[in-house]
């Protein structure tokens, strides 16, 4: 059943704490006897939990159907499978085998515990270097993902999240483009992806222009986003003078993405 | 790319190449993940385990449900890091229940469908409403939110927040897979 105009409102205002102490022990009662003003505060909370960073909403519906999902995960076929993927971890995570990845894995533990050994020296003898600063700040891990089934081009923008961490870049720049021209809208993460990807293939020239066609999008709520991935471009190309400008450029702007972290960074180039 | 219906029929049979393969080109950046997130290695294990589970089931009972299953792989390991990170915070320490690994994996193939019909419902929305809606999720303020948008004053801010979040609400409830979800 629909909320009438009015419950809509009393909603907005009990949410908003807009009412005073009476009027929300009144609602309060209304909500305790009426099935759907408690079913639309659920779906609110959990809308809200979905998407507030940190938080996961607990499953508190109906025992029927948690008993229905039980079932599921009871049988003998998922029992099996389950085991199966232990015996698999045993072989591939406790017991890796020497192989090239492992190998990899062991270079890079040296390469790691190299950095940091530098890392160290530079606090103490001279400040890090921008490429350190470049390393330091490019987590890719926060990049969009794209995995909510859609049309054609949502479909594409799944593969194009695939390639970029299988980090086959020039297949995620090639598949960005394709995208970009058969889109009707611009999606902002397309660009974020080709210039991370451009980045990741030393091609910083090119990196610049797609950001800077990012920026150029004002009307895009992630224009500024753009900043950033310039700041980690001049920082890679070690040109200081650029990347201190861009950070300016966020630093008078707390609404822009990676305010807190350019502040930080502005303090330690300067 | 993957041969996908071929590999979704491997990976349901237990094929033992195919699982190794996972853990080959998945695992690293899902450990990746956990550990800058306050994990541990045990956690990692735990966390991809039980991912690879709740897809099981999922494909068993919905095996076109999955376009790009090393996507999906990495969100549902996110989600499952997020949820044990909540259920640390909520858990009375003094009442603690032991429960089943299966209900607790139960519970999170519930709650992660519940996740993706939001997630869907949201792309529904106007671009104004997902714009606005997706501010106040990166915890911007009334006041950052007036700037952005030349709103004329928070109370009409919040008035447009919450039109966006009850239109949202009413998209979910129409949607046949919230009854089978309630």
């Amino acid at each position: 059943m629909e909320l009438e105009e009015n419950e809509i409102l009393k909603l907005q205002q009990f949410l908003s704490e807009e009412m005073n102490a009476s009027e929300r022990e009144v609602f309060q009662k209304e909500i305790e006897t009426s099935q759907k003003l408690k079913e639309f505060l659920t779906i609110y909370k959990q809308i809200n939990g979905f998407n507030t960073q940190g938080e996961w909403n607990l499953y508190q519906g109906n025992n029927d159907r948690l008993k229905e999902a039980l079932s599921l995960f009871q049988n003998k076929e998922t029992k099996a499978f389950s085991e199966k993927i232990k015996g698999i971890e045993k072989e591939n995570v406790l017991n890796k085998p020497k192989n090239q990845i492992s190998w990899l894995r062991v270079a890079m533990g040296f390469a790691i515990v190299a950095s940091f050994a530098i890392l160290l020296y530079m606090s103490f003898f001279q400040n890090p270097s921008l490429h350190q600063l470049y390393i330091n700040n490019s987590s890719w891990e926060d990049l969009p993902s794209f995995t909510v089934k859609g049309d054609a081009i949502e479909e594409q923008k799944i593969a194009l999240e695939q390639f970029f961490r299988e980090k086959k870049y020039g297949d995620a720049i090639a598949l960005s483009n394709k995208i970009l021209k058969n889109s009707e809208i611009l999606d902002p993460n397309i660009l974020i992806y080709k210039g991370v990807s451009l980045i990741e293939t030393n091609d910083l020239e090119e990196a610049l222009q797609v950001f800077d066609k990012l920026i150029a999008q004002k009307n895009l709520i992630d224009f500024h986003k753009g900043y950033w991935y310039k700041v980690l471009i001049y920082l890679k190309a070690n040109d200081k003078k650029n990347a201190l400008q861009m950070l300016e450029i966020i630093n008078k702007n707390p609404l822009f993405y990676k305010h807190k972290q350019a502040k930080e960074l502005l303090k330690k180039i300067k | 790319m993957k041969d996908h219906s071929n590999f979704i029929k491997k990976f349901l049979s237990g094929d033992t190449k195919t699982l190794n393969n996972l853990y080959t080109h998945n695992f690293y950046s899902v450990e990746k993940y956990i550990l800058s997130n306050g994990g541990t290695s045990t956690d990692c294990k735990d966390i991809f385990q039980s991912a690879l589970t709740i897809i099981y089931v999922k494909l068993k009972n919905q095996p076109e449900s999955i376009k790009n299953f090393d996507n999906y792989l990495f969100t549902v390991c996110k989600n499952l890091w997020k949820r044990e990170n909540v259920k640390k915070r909520v858990t009375n320490l003094d009442t603690i229940t032991l429960e089943s690994k299966e209900i607790d994996l139960a519970s999170f193939y519930l709650e992660q469908q519940q996740w993706e019909l939001y997630q869907e419902t949201f792309k529904k929305l106007s671009k104004g409403c997902q714009e606005i809606l997706k501010m106040i999720f990166n915890n911007k303020t009334y006041k950052e939110i007036v700037s952005y948008f030349s709103y004329s004053s928070q109370t009409v801010a919040r008035q447009r927040v919450f039109k966006c979040k009850a239109k949202l609400i009413q998209l979910i409830k129409k949607d046949k897979r919230y009854f089978k979800l309630k």
